[in-house]
């Protein structure tokens, strides 16, 4: 685990048996923290061992490359250049991992994919923490959020543009999302939209409806009240 | 099954029980409801459904209990949902009115209890 500051420590963790290597290996889930803009790097074995050395040896190398930063790209090649023989007896695998911290307003664009929507909710559910909402309130703007995200997915596209944004701002608490696709409004269809609406109307204090010639804009607002952490 | 939710049985006698983990939306209604339709047989009289371990459901979900419940109700079973009370799922099913259609239950052990029929000895 890089952190932000850029040092680079190895997670207490427990081995376990390989995976994959038998149906009655069992293993053991643990939860470590992961700031914004740290870097988590999975490595196979093949990275730290060498013939002849100590795997300490390989591993405080590992640690040394890790903490010099640069982006996650450039942290796989700087360790491959230096911990990778030519000729070598193992095969070896990396994974490096950055979650990027979030900005004061949250604006892009997302595929009109209802996978989407789970992607959604996890940088909404950051974002509205990191500005003190509570587990009730973030719970609340969230599913409201995915009414009008999954509206935009299901009603708005003809063929050709295949894509919504999703904006958010929060100033002195007052929450306000936005969510734009660049469809045609349709009517919701059958019982099952029909609850949508009323929905957000109940889990935000104002919902805007605005059905534009460039497509449909849904804005949702509410004001947080409780403390959050 | 998608990535973000399975659906487990846990039958309590001839009592199906299917145990949702994850999160509910509506890009996963459609296979939880069919996962959780497939555990009833025609000698089940009661379909329970135990949210305790879901993290996220919203109007999808809710759709999907509606669904389920209207289901059953043609066939004579009946659906009971297991909900941890005053949390988030749970007023998502008071603010949708499920909560006045379909049964809720605080444990499982509470719902089972309902289900079983008076027995003479």
């Amino acid at each position: 685990m890089i952190r932000r500051d850029g040092e680079a420590t190895y997670l207490p963790l427990q081995g376990s048996m390989p995976l994959g290597v038998s149906g009655l290996a069992r293993y053991r889930s643990e939860v470590h923290a992961f700031e914004s803009e740290a870097t988590l790097v999975l490595y196979t074995d093949g990275l730290v061992e060498s013939p002849g050395k100590s795997i300490d040896d390989g591993l405080e190398r590992l640690r040394g490359l890790a903490a010099r930063g640069g982006t996650t790209d450039a942290l796989c090649a700087r360790l491959v250049a230096q911990l990778v023989p030519e000729q070598r007896r193992d095969d070896v695998a990396i994974l490096a991992a950055r979650v990027p911290s979030l900005p004061e307003r949250l604006g892009r664009s997302w595929p009109a994919d209802r996978r989407s929507l789970a992607q959604i909710r996890l940088v909404l559910r950051r974002w509205l923490r990191a500005r003190g909402a509570t587990d009730d309130e973030v719970y609340d703007i969230i599913v409201a959020c995915q009414e009008a995200c999954s509206n935009a997915i299901e009603h708005a596209y003809g063929p050709g543009r295949h894509s919504f944004d999703v904006q958010a701002t929060c100033e002195e608490r007052h929450v306000r999302l936005r969510v734009a696709d660049h469809g045609r409004w349709r009517a919701p269809r059958g019982t099952n939209r029909g609850r949508g609406m009323p929905m957000m109307e109940r889990l935000m204090d104002r919902v805007t409806l605005d059905r534009a010639d460039d497509g449909t804009h849904v804005v949702l607002e509410r004001t947080l009240r409780g403390q959050g952490s | 099954m998608s990535m973000l939710v399975r659906v487990h049985q846990e039958a309590a006698g001839d009592v199906p029980v299917g145990v949702v983990e994850g999160e509910v939306d509506s890009s996963t209604s459609a296979e939880i409801h069919a996962a959780l339709r497939s555990l009833l047989t025609n000698r089940s009289t009661t379909l329970i459904v135990d949210l305790t371990g879901t993290g996220y459901l919203d109007s999808a979900g809710v759709n999907l209990l509606f669904a389920l419940d209207a289901e059953l109700r043609q066939r004579q079973q009946r659906l009971r949902v297991v909900v941890v009370p005053a949390s988030p799922i749970a007023r998502m099913l008071a603010i949708t009115g499920l909560d006045r259609t379909v049964p809720m239950h605080a444990t499982r052990a509470d719902a089972l209890e309902q289900t079983r029929p008076p027995r003479s000895s």
